[in-house]
C-alpha cells in the first residue's frame, strides 16, 4: 500500500530557503504487482479488491 | 542558484469538500509534480508522486514555484530523491488472466443491472474446455507461472449450478497436475450471494477469493437488488455473506452499489455490516452508473458525487473503527498505476457465454472490447490481432489525462465509464487532494489528524 514514511525537518536557519520547506512526506508504493501478493486476488482494479466491475 | 523545470505549467483547479486548490502542473526530468496552492490557507503543497515526495512550503516558495522557478532547496530533493522514484505499474505481469462467462441469466432482478441479466444463454462446454485449456498452457508460460480465473461477464456465475460446479472443478483439476506447469491457481468471483449452505460451503472450499454483492442493510439492498418474483433478497445473501466473512477458507469482502437513495446511508451501511458481520474484510462503495435496466426505474439514479465523497469518507472513518477497511475504484494514492485495470490486458482475456473473447469483464457479448473467438471445432482460440491492438489502445490513458492531479492514481479510470460518458474526474482529483492533505497534516499536526475525514486547513 503506498503511504507515508515521514522524514526530517531538522531546525533550518531562520529566514534561509530551507526553512520554507514546512513539512516532507515520503511516499512509498508497495510492488504488489503479482495476483496474490498485494491487497487482491483478482486483476479487475490493482491491488484492490475487486470491484465486481464499476458498472453494476 | 535556481533551476528551471522541463516544461511550461498548466493551472487547473480542485475543489473539494473543505477546500478550493489551484494545481499547478510542471515536470523535472520526466517526473511530473504539482504545485498546489489553497485558496485560503498559505502553506502550499509540491506533490511528485513518481518521485515519491510531497512537501508542504511556505508562501515565498509557493510563489517561486508557481513562477516557474524550481527552487534549489526543491531540486535538491528531487535530485535526492531520483535513484529511488518509481514508475507507474502495467498490469499484472506475471499472470494470465481468464475471465469466464457462465451466463446471462441470474436469480436475482437487480433494478440497476448494467447487464439486464434475465437470458437463458448459458456458455456451452467445448468452449469453456477450449479456454481452460488454454489459459491452463498460458499461464503455465508466465513468469510466475499463474492462472488466474474470475468468473464475470453479465450474468451471475452459480446460476447454472451443474455448469459452474463443473468448470470450477475441472479448473482444479487441471491447473493441479503435475504436467500442467501451472504453479497457482486463483479463482475468484463477484457474486449475488443467493443460495443455500450446500453451494456456500461448496464455494468457500474451492474459491480464493469472493466479492458479495451486498448494498446495506434490508431497506436498502432489497429495494436495489430483490430476486426474480420482486422479493428482498436480503435474509438469504446476509447470510451467505456471513458464512463466507468466517470462512477460514475463502477471502472475501462486501460490495455495495451506492444510489442517489443510499448515498446518505454509506456510513450506516458500515455499521450495519459491522453488527452483522464483525469486522476484517473489505467494502467496496461504487457508485450506480446509470446503463442497462437502471434506465428504466426511476430510483436508480446515480449518487451526487460530492455526496458520495462525503460519506465515503465518513464510511471510512467508521470502518477503521471497527476493522473494515472501506475502498472505492476511484483514484487513491496507494496505487501507483499505467492503466486503471488489470483485467484488459491482452494477451489475458474474458470468454463470452457464447465463445467470443473479450477484454472487459463486463462486456458481455464483446460488442465493446472484442477481439477474437473459441473455434468449438478445433478447440483453438482464434484472435483477431488487428481488433486487439484497437482495444489495447482503449485501456490507454487518454491524453486529456496529462496534466492532471490524479493522472497516477486513477491512470484515466475505467475506459469503460469513458464510454458510456461517466466521468468521476473531479471526485478523482478531490480524493487524491484530500489524501495528500492528510498525510501532511499527519505529519505536521501528528497522528490524530491522520482520520480521512480530518481535513482542517494547515
Amino acid at each position: 500500500m503506498g503511504r507515508l514514511q515521514t522524514e526530517k525537518t531538522a531546525d533550518p536557519e531562520p529566514n534561509s530557503e530551507e526553512s520554507q520547506v514546512i513539512a516532507e512526506v515520503e511516499l512509498t508504493f508497495a510492488d504488489n504487482s503479482a495476483i496474490g501478493e498485494g491487497d487482491c486476488s483478482c486483476v479487475c482494479i490493482n491491488h484492490e479488491m475487486c470491484c465486481g466491475c464499476i458498472l453494476q | 542558484m535556481p533551476t528551471t523545470r522541463d516544461a511550461q505549467t498548466s493551472v487547473h483547479h480542485v475543489e473539494t469538500r473543505a477546500h478550493s486548490y489551484q494545481t499547478q502542473h510542471a515536470t523535472w526530468k520526466g517526473h511530473d509534480y504539482w504545485v498546489l496552492t489553497s485558496s485560503v490557507a498559505s502553506p502550499s503543497v509540491l506533490y511528485a508522486p513518481t518521485l515519491r515526495m510531497a512537501l508542504l512550503v511556505k508562501q515565498e516558495l509557493s510563489q517561486r514555484l508557481r513562477n516557474g522557478e524550481l527552487p534549489a532547496v526543491v531540486e535538491r530533493r528531487m535530485r535526492e530523491k531520483l535513484s529511488s522514484a518509481v514508475a507507474p505499474l502495467t498490469p499484472p505481469p506475471n499472470a494470465f488472466h481468464l475471465g469466464i462467462g457462465l451466463t446471462r441469466n441470474c436469480t436475482l432482478g437487480c433494478l440497476y443491472c448494467h447487464a439486464e441479466a434475465d437470458k437463458k444463454v448459458n456458455a456451452q462446454w467445448p468452449v469453456l474446455a477450449a479456454a481452460i485449456e488454454h489459459a491452463v498452457a498460458a499461464g503455465a508460460r508466465t513468469p510466475g507461472r499463474t492462472l488466474s480465473v474470475s468468473f464475470a461477464v453479465g450474468g451471475e456465475p452459480t446460476m447454472n449450478w451443474p455448469l459452474f460446479k463443473r468448470t470450477v472443478l475441472v479448473l482444479r483439476e487441471r491447473a493441479a497436475r503435475s504436467e500442467s506447469g501451472v504453479k497457482r491457481l486463483f479463482l475468484s468471483m463477484t457474486t449475488n450471494g443467493y443460495y443455500g449452505y450446500k453451494k456456500q460451503r461448496f464455494i468457500s472450499e474451492h474459491f480464493d477469493h469472493l466479492t458479495v454483492s451486498l448494498d446495506g442493510p434490508p431497506e436498502v439492498h432489497d429495494l436495489h437488488r430483490p430476486n426474480r418474483a420482486g422479493d428482498g433478497s436480503y435474509i438469504v445473501v446476509a447470510q451467505s455473506a456471513k458464512y463466507f466473512l468466517r470462512s477460514s477458507n475463502v477471502r472475501a469482502g462486501l460490495r455495495s452499489t451506492v444510489s442517489s437513495g443510499s448515498v446518505e446511508l454509506m456510513p450506516e451501511i458500515v455499521q450495519h455490516f459491522a453488527t452483522e458481520f464483525g469486522g476484517g474484510y473489505v467494502v467496496s462503495f461504487e457508485p450506480l452508473i446509470e446503463t442497462g435496466r437502471a434506465q428504466r426505474f426511476d430510483e436508480m439514479r446515480s449518487p451526487e458525487m460530492t455526496v458520495f465523497e462525503e460519506k465515503f469518507l465518513e464510511a471510512r472513518k467508521i470502518g477503521a473503527t471497527c476493522g473494515i477497511r472501506v475502498i472505492t475504484s476511484a483514484a487513491s494514492t496507494n496505487r501507483l498505476i499505467r492503466h486503471y485495470c488489470g483485467a484488459m490486458s491482452i494477451p489475458s482475456f474474458t470468454v463470452c457465454a457464447d465463445g467470443k473473447l473479450t477484454a472487459c469483464h463486463r462486456d458481455q457479448d464483446a460488442a465493446d472490447y472484442g477481439y477474437g473467438y473459441i473455434d468449438t471445432m478445433s478447440g483453438r482460440v482464434v484472435i483477431d490481432s488487428k481488433r486487439a491492438a484497437g482495444v489495447a489502445t482503449k485501456s490507454e490513458m487518454p491524453q486529456s489525462c496529462g496534466t492532471c492531479l490524479a493522472k497516477w492514481h486513477c491512470a484515466g479510470d475505467c475506459p469503460d465509464l469513458r464510454r458510456v460518458g461517466w466521468s468521476r474526474c473531479e471526485f478523482n482529483r478531490s480524493m487524491i487532494l484530500s489524501e495528500i492533505l492528510t498525510m501532511l497534516q499527519v505529519k505536521t499536526r501528528g497522528p490524530e489528524y491522520g482520520s480521512p475525514t480530518n481535513r482542517k486547513d494547515s
